[in-house]
C-alpha cells in the first residue's frame, strides 16, 4: 500500500471517526459540536491540501528516506 | 462550549497571532514562566506527598510508568504505516506522545478546581514518572545500527532536562519540607492561575504562528495529532480506574495520556536524534494537540469522566 493511500484512509478514517464520536455525544447530552467543528476543520484542511498538491511529493520523500 | 477563564487567555494569544498583533513576550520571560510553572506544580505535589504518601502510590506509579511506555507503541506504528514517514521520525514524534506537557496538566488542574473537583493532590508525581520513559522508548524505537548514540549526553538530557529536573527537584523539596514550603506559596500558589493566564497567552500566539508549518507537513500529522490525544485519554481513563483514581484523578490522568510534549522531549531528541525532524513533531505537539486539547479536550474529557463516573 502506497504512503499516500495509507494516509488517506487515515485521515478520512479520523474525520468519520470524530463526526460520529461528535454526534453519539450529542445525544447523551456531552459537548459533541467540539468534535463535530474539529472533523470539518480537518475534512477541508485535507481536501484543500491534497488539492493543492502538495501533500503527496513530501509524503513520498519522507517514506524514501528511510 | 465551555471555556476556562485560563484557557480563554489561549484563545486571545491565538486571535492577536491571526490578526497579527504586536503583543510578543519576550523569550526570557516565556522561559521564567515555564519555571514558574514547573517549581509551582512540583512544590505542590511535594507538599501534599508529604501529607498523603502510603504505599499504595507505589503500584499506582508502577501502572503510570507503564502507561507512560505503552503511548509511544501505540502512535509508533500509526505515524510508519498510514503517516509513511521515516522510522526516526516516527520514533521521535511517538516520544513526544508518550511525554506529557505541563501546561496542558496545569490547565487541567486550574478546571478542576474552577468545578471544585476533587483530585489526589499528589499528581504531580505521576506527571514526573510520565516524562521519562517515553523518550527511552523512542530511541528505542528509533535504533539503527548505523547510528551511534551518545549515551552520555542522551542520558544527561534525559534525566536532567529544564521539565524533569525542575519538576523532580521541587517536588522533592515540597516533600521534603513538608509545610515548610507554605512560606513560599504567596508566589507559587496564589499567583498560579495568573501566571498560567499569561504562560498561555504567549502559547496561543506561538502555536498559531506555527500553523502555517501545516502546508509543508500535511493534513495527516493534523489527524494524528488529533486523534493520538484521543487513544492516550482513553487509555488513560482506564488506566486511572485500574489504580482506583478518584473522579478528578481519572481527568487528570486522561488529560496526560492525551497531552503530548514540548519542551523535555524536543530537547532530548535534537540531542540523541540529530536526524529526526523535530518542526515535525513540535507542529504536531503544539500547533495541534496543545490546542486540541486545551479549548476542547480538557472539557470533553472531564465532561465525559463526570458522566460515566458519577
Amino acid at each position: 500500500m502506497k504512503a499516500i493511500d495509507a494516509s488517506l484512509y487515515f485521515e478520512l478514517t479520523t474525520i468519520i471517526l470524530l463526526m460520529a464520536i461528535g454526534i453519539g455525544f450529542l445525544f447523551t447530552d456531552l459537548p459533541g459540536w467540539n468534535l463535530i467543528s474539529i472533523s470539518a476543520i480537518l475534512a477541508a484542511l485535507s481536501f484543500t491540501l491534497r488539492k493543492a498538491n502538495k501533500i503527496t511529493p513530501e509524503l513520498v520523500t519522507i517514506a524514501e528516506k528511510d | 462550549m465551555h471555556l476556562d477563564v485560563v484557557a480563554a487567555f489561549f484563545l486571545l494569544g491565538a486571535l492577536a497571532q491571526l490578526f497579527k498583533a504586536p503583543i510578543q513576550m519576550p523569550k526570557g520571560l516565556y522561559q521564567s514562566l515555564t519555571i514558574f510553572l514547573l517549581i509551582a506544580i512540583g512544590l505542590k505535589g511535594g507538599i501534599a506527598l508529604a501529607e498523603y504518601g502510603n504505599i499504595q502510590l507505589l503500584w499506582q506509579s508502577l501502572l503510570v510508568i507503564l502507561f507512560g511506555t505503552l503511548l509511544p507503541f501505540i502512535a509508533f506504528p500509526i505515524l510508519r504505516i498510514f503517516g509513511g514517514l521515516s522510522r526516526t521520525d516516527s520514533a521521535s514524534i511517538a516520544a513526544h506522545y508518550g511525554s506529557v506537557s505541563i501546561a496542558t496538566f496545569a490547565v487541567a488542574l486550574a478546571v478542576l478546581e474552577a468545578q471544585k473537583i476533587h483530585y489526589e493532590p499528589y499528581f504531580p508525581l505521576f506527571v514526573a514518572l510520565l516524562e521519562i520513559p517515553a523518550i527511552a522508548i523512542g530511541l528505542w524505537l528509533a535504533r539503527d545500527k548505523s547510528q551511534t548514540l551518545d549515551i552520555k549526553k542522551t542520558t544527561h538530557e534525559i534525566f536532567f532536562n529544564q521539565g524533569v529536573l525542575l519538576l523532580t527537584g521541587s517536588l522533592l523539596i515540597g516533600w521534603w519540607s513538608g509545610t515548610q514550603s507554605e512560606k513560599l506559596m504567596p508566589l507559587f500558589g496564589n499567583l498560579f492561575y495568573g501566571i498560567l493566564a499569561l504562560f498561555l497567552l504567549e502559547m496561543g500566539r506561538v502555536s498559531t504562528e506555527r500553523l502555517q508549518l501545516l502546508k509543508e507537513y500535511g493534513s495527516f500529522i493534523a489527524c494524528f495529532g488529533v486523534i493520538m490525544p484521543l487513544i492516550g485519554a482513553t487509555l488513560g481513563g482506564l488506566i486511572a480506574q485500574i489504580i482506583d483514581l478518584s473522579i478528578g484523578g481519572t481527568i487528570l490522568l486522561a488529560t496526560l495520556g492525551a497531552s503530548a510534549s514540548y519542551i523535555a522531549v524536543p530537547a532530548a531528541m535534537s540531542v540523541a536524534l540529530p536526524s529526526a525532524n523535530q518542526g515535525l513533531s513540535i507542529t504536531s505537539s503544539l500547533t495541534i494537540t496543545f490546542p486540541f486539547n486545551v479549548l476542547v479536550g480538557i472539557p470533553l474529557y472531564s465532561a465525559l469522566v463526570i458522566k460515566l463516573m458519577s
